[in-house]
């Protein structure tokens, strides 16, 4: 099944470093990788990637495949839930407006995004994580990189429309069926 | 369809952060790499790679 979709991840990584090479200076991306490659980067990737993948599958499914819920705000220290919700304020201003009108559209919006993200980082990440997260969302490189952009939005959203068309549907229903036919050993 | 929309949200939100940062090698000095090496650094070919099958895999698994 990984193999099925291969082709579409290598297009979608080819497109956003050939981004990156026109939409970025050395320092910007010296920033960057000064903080992604520490103990607090790694973390707060992991933390992202951990909510990411639930989330997607509940968005994209409208709906009817339940959300996991992260732990409560009250169940949260409120130290690290009043960073993570400054945390989630700077996550949510990254949306550009065409993202936060489809996230309007479903059931969550994007007051229930915020939440989400909040109760996710800050249940999963200690204070100081927390805020080395904040001081890079915040700082001039990381605005730079990663704030809203409506080039960035478009680039994402024509990627993954020629990403999804190099994944061949029929022959991964196919390998799916497949396995689901095998006798359990 | 739906699927493609959102996995196209997910990495679109998630991923505009580099997806798995690999440690710097030992005795690398980042600041000598080239503008190129840096992006595809930031970028982290492997990782991002990685990451887009692992989640296309978990969508559709879970029948999304």
């Amino acid at each position: 099944m990984r193999d099925a979709f291969r082709p579409a991840a290598e297009l979608y990584v080819r497109e956003v470093t050939a981004f990156y090479l026109q939409n970025s200076t050395r320092e910007d991306l010296l920033a960057a990788i000064a903080y992604y490659d520490t103990p607090d980067g790694r973390a707060y990737v992991s933390a992202s990637i951990a909510y990411s993948l639930p989330l997607t599958v509940y968005l994209a499914s409208q709906g009817r495949i339940a959300l996991d819920q992260p732990p409560s705000a009250a169940s949260i220290a409120p130290e690290r839930y009043a960073i993570a919700q400054e945390l989630g304020d700077v996550l949510m201003s990254r949306l550009h407006s065409s993202d936060a009108a489809m996230l309007e559209t479903t059931s969550f919006g994007v007051a229930g995004m915020k939440d989400y993200v909040t109760r996710s980082l800050g249940a999963a990440l200690e204070p100081a994580a927390l805020t080395a997260a904040l001081q890079w969302a915040r700082s001039d490189a990381g605005q730079r990189l990663e704030g809203v952009s409506a080039e960035r939005t478009l680039m994402f959203q024509s990627t993954m429309v020629r990403a999804t068309q190099q994944v061949d549907m029929a022959a991964l229903v196919a390998r799916m069926q497949e396995i689901m036919r095998e006798s359990p050993a | 369809m739906r699927f493609a929309a959102g996995l196209m949200f997910f990495l679109a939100f998630a991923l505009a952060a580099p997806a798995n940062a690999q440690p710097a090698a030992a005795g690398e000095s980042v600041a000598e790499l080239s503008h190129e090496q840096l992006v595809r650094r930031y970028v982290e070919f492997g990782g991002a790679e990685a990451m887009y099958i692992e989640a296309s895999v978990y969508g559709f698994r879970k029948g999304a």
